[in-house]
Protein backbone atom coordinates (compact mmCIF):
# COMPACT_ATOMS: atom_id res chain seq x y z
CA UNK A 1 0.00 0.00 0.00
CA UNK A 2 2.63 2.65 1.00
CA UNK A 3 4.97 0.95 -1.68
CA UNK A 4 2.61 1.72 -4.48
CA UNK A 5 2.30 5.43 -3.12
CA UNK A 6 6.18 5.64 -3.11
CA UNK A 7 5.80 4.33 -6.19
CA UNK A 8 3.91 7.18 -6.98
CA UNK A 9 6.13 10.20 -5.66
CA UNK A 10 8.72 8.50 -7.27
CA UNK A 11 7.71 8.52 -10.42
CA UNK A 12 6.88 12.03 -9.92
CA UNK A 13 10.64 13.13 -8.61
CA UNK A 14 12.27 11.68 -11.80
CA UNK A 15 10.27 13.17 -14.38
CA UNK A 16 9.39 16.71 -13.02
CA UNK A 17 12.51 17.76 -14.59
CA UNK A 18 11.17 16.46 -18.14
CA UNK A 19 8.10 18.06 -17.78
CA UNK A 20 8.95 21.89 -16.19
CA UNK A 21 9.98 22.60 -19.65
CA UNK A 22 6.26 22.21 -21.16
CA UNK A 23 4.50 23.11 -18.82
CA UNK A 24 3.33 26.53 -18.60
CA UNK A 25 2.10 26.54 -14.71
CA UNK A 26 5.06 25.77 -13.11
CA UNK A 27 5.94 24.72 -9.67
CA UNK A 28 1.50 25.15 -8.64
CA UNK A 29 1.09 22.69 -12.08
CA UNK A 30 4.00 20.05 -10.76
CA UNK A 31 1.86 20.44 -7.25
CA UNK A 32 -1.42 19.73 -8.59
CA UNK A 33 -0.52 16.85 -11.06
CA UNK A 34 1.16 15.44 -7.74
CA UNK A 35 -1.63 15.86 -5.77
CA UNK A 36 -4.15 14.03 -8.37
CA UNK A 37 -1.54 11.28 -8.84
CA UNK A 38 -1.31 10.71 -5.13
CA UNK A 39 -4.98 11.33 -4.39
CA UNK A 40 -5.63 8.66 -7.17
CA UNK A 41 -3.14 6.17 -6.91
CA UNK A 42 -4.16 5.68 -3.06
CA UNK A 43 -7.53 4.20 -4.39
CA UNK A 44 -5.44 1.87 -7.01
CA UNK A 45 -3.63 1.32 -3.53
CA UNK A 46 -6.84 0.22 -2.03
CA UNK A 47 -7.75 -2.15 -4.87
CA UNK A 48 -4.51 -3.76 -4.12
CA UNK A 49 -5.14 -4.07 -0.52
CA UNK A 50 -8.24 -5.56 -1.11
CA UNK A 51 -7.11 -8.09 -3.89
CA UNK A 52 -4.34 -8.84 -0.91
CA UNK A 53 -6.53 -9.69 0.84
CA UNK A 54 -9.25 -12.27 -0.95
CA UNK A 55 -5.42 -13.61 -1.72
CA UNK A 56 -5.29 -14.57 1.89
CA UNK A 57 -8.87 -15.07 2.65
CA UNK A 58 -9.49 -17.74 0.09
CA UNK A 59 -7.89 -20.29 0.12
CA UNK A 60 -9.32 -20.35 4.27
CA UNK A 61 -12.49 -19.88 2.61
CA UNK A 62 -11.50 -22.90 -0.03
CA UNK A 63 -9.99 -25.04 3.35
CA UNK A 64 -13.42 -24.53 5.66
CA UNK A 65 -15.55 -25.58 2.68
CA UNK A 66 -13.59 -29.22 1.73
CA UNK A 67 -12.16 -28.10 -1.46
CA UNK A 68 -8.59 -29.37 -1.97
CA UNK A 69 -6.06 -26.58 -1.98
CA UNK A 70 -5.33 -27.99 -5.90
CA UNK A 71 -8.32 -26.01 -6.83
CA UNK A 72 -7.69 -22.58 -5.20
CA UNK A 73 -7.21 -19.92 -8.52
CA UNK A 74 -3.91 -18.65 -7.69
CA UNK A 75 -3.30 -16.98 -10.77
CA UNK A 76 -6.69 -15.11 -10.79
CA UNK A 77 -5.45 -14.31 -7.37
CA UNK A 78 -1.72 -13.54 -8.00
CA UNK A 79 -3.54 -11.45 -11.53
CA UNK A 80 -5.96 -9.70 -9.47
CA UNK A 81 -2.82 -8.29 -7.02
CA UNK A 82 -1.36 -7.72 -10.06
CA UNK A 83 -3.81 -5.37 -12.38
CA UNK A 84 -4.10 -2.18 -10.00
CA UNK A 85 -0.49 -1.37 -9.98
CA UNK A 86 -0.03 -2.39 -13.68
CA UNK A 87 -3.04 0.07 -14.60
CA UNK A 88 -1.67 2.79 -12.38
CA UNK A 89 1.77 2.22 -14.14
CA UNK A 90 0.29 2.63 -17.68
CA UNK A 91 -2.50 5.40 -16.55
CA UNK A 92 1.31 7.57 -15.23
CA UNK A 93 2.84 6.44 -18.75
CA UNK A 94 0.27 7.74 -21.50
CA UNK A 95 -0.51 11.01 -19.21
CA UNK A 96 2.66 11.91 -17.79
CA UNK A 97 2.88 14.42 -21.04
CA UNK A 98 -0.44 15.41 -21.24
CA UNK A 99 -2.02 18.08 -19.33
CA UNK A 100 -3.21 17.60 -15.67
CA UNK A 101 -7.30 17.38 -16.59
CA UNK A 102 -6.20 14.39 -19.47
CA UNK A 103 -3.85 12.85 -17.09
CA UNK A 104 -6.67 12.62 -14.54
CA UNK A 105 -8.99 11.23 -17.30
CA UNK A 106 -6.87 8.47 -18.07
CA UNK A 107 -6.18 7.48 -13.90
CA UNK A 108 -9.71 7.52 -13.76
CA UNK A 109 -10.49 5.17 -16.74
CA UNK A 110 -7.93 3.28 -15.82
CA UNK A 111 -9.69 2.95 -11.95
CA UNK A 112 -12.38 2.01 -13.43
CA UNK A 113 -10.76 -0.68 -15.40
CA UNK A 114 -9.16 -2.00 -12.34
CA UNK A 115 -12.99 -2.09 -10.47
CA UNK A 116 -14.44 -3.69 -13.71
CA UNK A 117 -11.64 -6.74 -13.95
CA UNK A 118 -11.88 -7.15 -10.05
CA UNK A 119 -15.67 -7.76 -10.48
CA UNK A 120 -14.65 -9.88 -13.57
CA UNK A 121 -12.38 -12.01 -11.52
CA UNK A 122 -14.58 -12.74 -8.56
CA UNK A 123 -17.11 -14.02 -10.93
CA UNK A 124 -14.48 -15.97 -12.97
CA UNK A 125 -13.30 -17.05 -9.74
CA UNK A 126 -17.15 -18.59 -8.52
CA UNK A 127 -17.79 -20.08 -12.30
CA UNK A 128 -14.40 -21.95 -11.81
CA UNK A 129 -15.11 -23.23 -8.29
CA UNK A 130 -16.28 -26.72 -8.10
CA UNK A 131 -19.38 -27.77 -7.04
CA UNK A 132 -19.66 -28.77 -3.57
CA UNK A 133 -22.16 -30.62 -2.01
CA UNK A 134 -24.36 -28.90 0.00
CA UNK A 135 -23.42 -25.36 -1.14
CA UNK B 1 -46.32 23.01 -43.68
CA UNK B 2 -42.97 22.93 -44.99
CA UNK B 3 -41.79 23.01 -41.49
CA UNK B 4 -44.14 20.00 -40.52
CA UNK B 5 -42.86 18.09 -43.13
CA UNK B 6 -39.11 18.50 -42.32
CA UNK B 7 -40.42 17.18 -38.55
CA UNK B 8 -41.92 14.16 -40.59
CA UNK B 9 -38.37 13.53 -42.05
CA UNK B 10 -36.76 14.13 -39.28
CA UNK B 11 -38.26 11.18 -37.51
CA UNK B 12 -37.73 9.23 -40.30
CA UNK B 13 -34.16 9.74 -40.04
CA UNK B 14 -34.17 9.03 -36.05
CA UNK B 15 -33.09 5.82 -34.89
CA UNK B 16 -35.32 4.10 -32.29
CA UNK B 17 -33.23 3.67 -29.13
CA UNK B 18 -30.86 6.55 -29.90
CA UNK B 19 -32.07 8.56 -26.62
CA UNK B 20 -31.61 5.48 -24.67
CA UNK B 21 -27.39 5.49 -26.18
CA UNK B 22 -27.55 9.21 -25.27
CA UNK B 23 -27.38 10.61 -28.46
CA UNK B 24 -28.30 13.48 -30.20
CA UNK B 25 -31.75 12.85 -32.06
CA UNK B 26 -32.58 16.20 -33.30
CA UNK B 27 -31.77 15.47 -36.51
CA UNK B 28 -34.01 17.70 -38.37
CA UNK B 29 -31.79 21.17 -38.10
CA UNK B 30 -28.45 19.34 -38.71
CA UNK B 31 -29.86 18.03 -41.27
CA UNK B 32 -30.89 21.44 -42.64
CA UNK B 33 -28.01 22.67 -41.66
CA UNK B 34 -26.28 19.92 -43.66
CA UNK B 35 -28.38 21.09 -46.70
CA UNK B 36 -27.41 24.38 -46.70
CA UNK B 37 -23.69 23.80 -46.29
CA UNK B 38 -24.15 22.11 -49.55
CA UNK B 39 -25.84 24.64 -51.17
CA UNK B 40 -23.36 26.92 -50.15
CA UNK B 41 -25.68 28.86 -47.83
CA UNK B 42 -22.66 28.95 -45.31
CA UNK B 43 -22.26 26.88 -41.77
CA UNK B 44 -23.66 28.18 -38.70
CA UNK B 45 -22.23 27.55 -35.27
CA UNK B 46 -24.24 24.14 -34.69
CA UNK B 47 -21.98 22.51 -37.09
CA UNK B 48 -19.24 23.14 -35.26
CA UNK B 49 -20.84 21.51 -31.94
CA UNK B 50 -21.34 18.66 -34.44
CA UNK B 51 -17.59 18.73 -35.37
CA UNK B 52 -17.02 18.25 -31.53
CA UNK B 53 -18.91 14.90 -31.53
CA UNK B 54 -17.29 12.41 -33.55
CA UNK B 55 -19.60 9.48 -31.92
CA UNK B 56 -22.47 10.17 -33.69
CA UNK B 57 -24.31 7.22 -35.26
CA UNK B 58 -23.67 6.88 -39.02
CA UNK B 59 -26.75 8.43 -40.13
CA UNK B 60 -27.01 11.40 -39.01
CA UNK B 61 -23.12 11.60 -38.87
CA UNK B 62 -23.07 11.13 -42.90
CA UNK B 63 -25.40 13.86 -43.51
CA UNK B 64 -23.31 16.20 -40.51
CA UNK B 65 -20.25 14.67 -42.18
CA UNK B 66 -21.03 16.68 -45.59
CA UNK B 67 -20.75 19.94 -43.94
CA UNK B 68 -17.80 19.17 -41.97
CA UNK B 69 -14.11 19.36 -43.49
CA UNK B 70 -12.95 16.15 -44.83
CA UNK B 71 -11.18 14.75 -41.77
CA UNK B 72 -12.78 11.54 -41.03
CA UNK B 73 -13.74 9.55 -43.54
CA UNK B 74 -17.44 7.48 -43.41
CA UNK B 75 -16.10 4.04 -43.20
CA UNK B 76 -14.54 5.62 -39.75
CA UNK B 77 -17.51 7.33 -38.74
CA UNK B 78 -19.77 4.09 -39.51
CA UNK B 79 -16.68 2.18 -37.49
CA UNK B 80 -17.02 4.63 -34.40
CA UNK B 81 -21.38 4.32 -34.46
CA UNK B 82 -21.04 0.28 -34.55
CA UNK B 83 -18.50 0.44 -31.48
CA UNK B 84 -20.63 3.18 -29.90
CA UNK B 85 -23.69 0.40 -30.18
CA UNK B 86 -21.29 -2.14 -29.05
CA UNK B 87 -19.87 0.00 -25.64
CA UNK B 88 -23.73 0.98 -25.44
CA UNK B 89 -24.54 -2.63 -25.24
CA UNK B 90 -21.67 -3.34 -22.63
CA UNK B 91 -23.03 -0.30 -20.39
CA UNK B 92 -26.38 -2.01 -20.38
CA UNK B 93 -25.05 -5.71 -19.49
CA UNK B 94 -23.02 -3.72 -16.34
CA UNK B 95 -25.94 -2.42 -15.30
CA UNK B 96 -27.97 -5.90 -15.30
CA UNK B 97 -25.09 -7.32 -13.76
CA UNK B 98 -24.58 -4.69 -10.88
CA UNK B 99 -28.56 -4.57 -10.17
CA UNK B 100 -28.47 -8.39 -10.00
CA UNK B 101 -25.97 -8.86 -7.54
CA UNK B 102 -26.60 -9.57 -3.70
CA UNK B 103 -23.10 -9.48 -2.50
CA UNK B 104 -23.01 -7.26 0.48
CA UNK B 105 -20.02 -6.37 2.70
CA UNK B 106 -19.46 -6.48 6.05
CA UNK B 107 -18.14 -3.14 7.04
CA UNK B 108 -19.62 0.30 5.76
CA UNK B 109 -16.25 1.53 4.45
CA UNK B 110 -15.71 -1.91 2.47
CA UNK B 111 -19.47 -1.64 1.06
CA UNK B 112 -19.16 2.09 -0.10
CA UNK B 113 -16.23 0.95 -2.04
CA UNK B 114 -17.38 -1.54 -3.62
CA UNK B 115 -20.33 0.34 -4.27
CA UNK B 116 -18.38 2.65 -5.33
CA UNK B 117 -16.40 -0.11 -8.01
CA UNK B 118 -19.62 -0.54 -9.18
CA UNK B 119 -20.51 2.34 -10.42
CA UNK B 120 -17.26 2.78 -11.75
CA UNK B 121 -17.63 -0.56 -13.73
CA UNK B 122 -21.04 0.95 -15.36
CA UNK B 123 -19.25 4.24 -16.27
CA UNK B 124 -16.29 2.30 -18.03
CA UNK B 125 -17.36 1.62 -21.25
CA UNK B 126 -18.37 5.01 -21.51
CA UNK B 127 -15.61 6.26 -19.56
CA UNK B 128 -13.30 4.51 -22.27
CA UNK B 129 -14.81 5.98 -25.28
CA UNK B 130 -14.62 9.50 -24.65
CA UNK B 131 -10.97 8.95 -23.44
CA UNK B 132 -10.15 7.82 -26.75
CA UNK B 133 -12.33 10.12 -28.92
CA UNK B 134 -10.76 12.85 -26.93
CA UNK B 135 -6.57 11.53 -26.13
CA UNK B 136 -6.05 9.87 -29.59
CA UNK B 137 -6.36 12.06 -32.78
CA UNK B 138 -5.55 9.97 -35.51
CA UNK B 139 -8.67 7.58 -36.73
CA UNK B 140 -6.53 4.33 -36.94
CA UNK B 141 -5.06 4.65 -33.41
CA UNK B 142 -8.83 5.65 -32.18
CA UNK B 143 -10.03 2.79 -33.46
CA UNK B 144 -7.51 0.53 -32.32
CA UNK B 145 -7.57 1.54 -28.66
CA UNK B 146 -11.87 1.32 -28.91
CA UNK B 147 -10.68 -2.59 -30.16
CA UNK B 148 -8.31 -3.51 -27.10
CA UNK B 149 -10.77 -1.78 -24.75
CA UNK B 150 -13.31 -4.80 -25.65
CA UNK B 151 -11.84 -7.28 -23.31
CA UNK B 152 -11.47 -4.20 -20.51
CA UNK B 153 -14.78 -2.96 -20.38
CA UNK B 154 -16.87 -5.93 -21.35
CA UNK B 155 -19.04 -7.14 -18.46
CA UNK B 156 -17.36 -10.26 -17.47
CA UNK B 157 -19.96 -10.82 -14.66
CA UNK B 158 -22.75 -10.56 -17.50
CA UNK B 159 -20.89 -12.77 -19.82
CA UNK B 160 -19.86 -15.50 -17.40
CA UNK B 161 -23.59 -15.59 -16.41
CA UNK B 162 -23.63 -13.95 -12.84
Amino acid sequence: MSGEESAASGTGARTDPDSSGSESGGASSRFWRAVAVIALGALFAYDVWEAVSTLIVLPQFYDAIGLPASTVPWWLLIGQVAIPPVAFAGALLLGWRRTLPQLILLLVVALAVVAALSLGAVALEFALRPAVAGL
Amino acid sequence: MGAERDDEDSDALTWAGDDERGRDVDTGPRRRAAKRARAGAGVDDSDDADAAEPDDGAGPADAAADALPPATSGLTLVSYGILAGVYGIFTIGWIVSVLGSGTTLGSLPAEIMYQFGEFLAIALPALWFVAVLRLATRPSRRLLWLLAGIPLVLPWPWVLGQ
